[in-house]
């Protein structure tokens, strides 16, 4: 009877100590006076498939390098100067990754941004995220999903996943779409900083003709881009 | 309130019988709302969906403001349909000069018709050889101004056949095939639009089959106005010079400002003139 107390008692504690192995919270720590450096590459390309011309495609791919300056930290925001040679804004943002303040720029105009959760994150736990994009009286539900996949302990490294999934309402008969998102990041601990991300987003639509029982195919449209960032250096 | 009633179907029905009037030799326009239609729809669910992916495209907020420009190849579409509605609107202006003006009875009436008549016969009885003199410009000014006013090129629309032959030798193969699929997919799609079979036959027999013959008559005898007055063009004052030269002097400078200012590319012009 003493041997399986004590016996579930370590199992008890053995799981206790592995959870809190693969569970960390993930942070942003700029140290203050630091500056990274980053370089941002995004290639574009989209395709037209049309009937006797076939598929015309369009490929671009361009690069910029970046800094963010650590000012300071003050009122639980980090004071961070974000930018190049050609225009830097001051951005004040949160430990989770949430934009408190920004003076010189629209907060209305921003794309989404994802934040960390306030939590400790156990690996394969999935957060779930849904925000709503309008653009021309339409509303388009996206559905953010982050999963910590993994933990590189030995170069205190985390790596994240990420996906969208927008909800687009196929009420067009006539158009038929799909777009996608999904990409994986990388995080520094011990830096407290993005390490590396790289991420995918894909769109294709099909517009056909319908008159009646006839049915036409008309034309399809493809469009991927594909993003990465990577840290090129950290000066102190 | 009847009279009201009335006078508005009245009205209405000319409108009606005058629409159909004008538009009795129109063959493209079921085509061109069509393919537009389309195209507006297609720019504008790739705009708003453009949107919504760049509003989520970059989603770590230490990432600045980037001002990338995107390539898009769908523009190389609505670059080859620009091409394609300026044809169109060439391929009518063709159909509508064989329909209306070469039929045989236009070539008639401008043999019949004679404006001199009544230009010389106040003065028939002042002197020997005015009225003949008179006779002879007001004809040609006559035929001359025809030809500005019914759009006839005496060069280009001599041979009709040789001109529809010429425009669809400057669409490229691919791009006439890609139209003629559109009008093959148009004719499936709405059987009972005759104006695209009688596009694809016109566009199939016009260059084979002489036609517009009966504008070669009026062609001619605009010809030979040109051909008589052409040494005296810069000398002579046409009646059109005479009407300016009626303008008040306002008119006149304003009119010369305008001609001062730099033409238009004819070619973008035709670009955007896709009604």
């Amino acid at each position: 009877m003493n041997n399986k107390n004590y016996v579930l008692t370590t199992v008890f504690f053995l799981l206790l100590c592995t959870s809190s192995l693969f569970a960390v919270e993930i942070k942003y720590n700029f140290s203050k006076g630091a500056v990274y450096s980053y370089n941002y590459s995004r290639q574009d390309s989209s395709t037209v498939n049309a009937p006797v011309i076939g598929k015309k495609s369009n490929s671009n791919s361009q690069s910029l390098d970046f800094i963010i300056k650590s000012v300071g930290f003050r009122d639980n925001a980090f004071i961070l100067d974000i930018g190049n040679r050609e225009a830097t804004y001051r951005r004040y943002i949160s430990s989770n990754g949430d934009i408190i303040g920004s003076p010189a720029e629209d907060r209305d105009t921003f794309p989404f941004f994802f934040i960390f959760p306030d939590v400790d994150w156990n690996v394969g736990k999935t957060f779930t995220k849904t925000t709503e994009v309008s653009t021309f009286g339409k509303i388009v539900p996206v559905v953010w999903n982050f999963t910590l996949t993994g933990i590189d302990s030995t170069r205190n490294l985390a790596d994240i996943g990420f996906e969208a999934k927008f909800k687009i309402a196929n009420d067009d008969r006539l158009y038929s779409k799909t777009m996608t998102l999904s990409g994986k990041l990388i995080f520094n601990l011990s830096e407290g900083v993005i390490h590396q991300a790289t991420w995918k987003s894909n769109y294709g639509a099909k517009q056909i003709c319908k008159e009646r029982t006839i049915t036409r195919d008309l034309w399809s449209f493809e469009k991927q881009s594909t993003h990465i960032l990577r840290m090129t250096g950290v000066e102190r | 309130m009847r009279k009201y009633c009335l006078l508005i179907c009245f009205v209405l029905l000319c409108s009606i019988s005058y629409s159909q009037e004008i538009d009795s030799y129109d063959i493209i326009t079921p085509l061109k709302l069509w393919l537009l239609n389309n195209e507006a729809k297609a720019m504008s669910e790739l705009g708003c969906d453009g949107m919504i992916i760049s509003k989520n495209s970059t989603p770590l907020s230490i990432l600045p403001k980037i001002p990338f420009t995107e390539k898009k190849a769908e523009e190389e579409l609505w670059t080859m349909h620009r091409k394609l509605y300026s044809f169109l609107n060439d391929t009518q202006k063709i159909y509508d000069l064989s329909k209306r003006y070469a039929n045989g009875k236009f070539a008639v009436a401008i043999k019949q018709a004679r404006p001199e008549v009544w230009g010389y016969s106040p003065f028939v009885f002042t002197g020997f050889g005015l009225p003949k003199i008179i006779s002879t410009e007001t004809r040609k000014n006559f035929l001359k101004s025809l030809a500005v006013v019914i759009g006839l090129d005496i060069k280009r629309d001599a041979d009709l056949s040789a001109r529809l032959r010429e425009l669809i030798r400057s669409l490229k193969d691919e791009e006439y095939r890609f139209l003629r699929e559109y009008m093959s997919m148009f004719k499936a799609l709405y059987p009972s639009e005759k104006s695209v079979a009688q596009l694809e036959a016109f566009l199939n027999q016009g260059p084979k089959k002489p036609f517009g013959n009966g504008l070669s008559e009026v062609v001619d005898a605009v010809k030979d106005a040109f051909s008589e007055s052409e040494s005296e063009l810069d000398t002579s004052e046409d009646s059109l010079e005479e009407l300016d030269s009626l303008a008040d002097s306002e008119t006149e400078t304003k009119q010369k400002e305008v001609e001062q200012m730099e033409a238009p590319d004819p070619d973008a012009a035709n670009m955007y003139d896709i009604w």
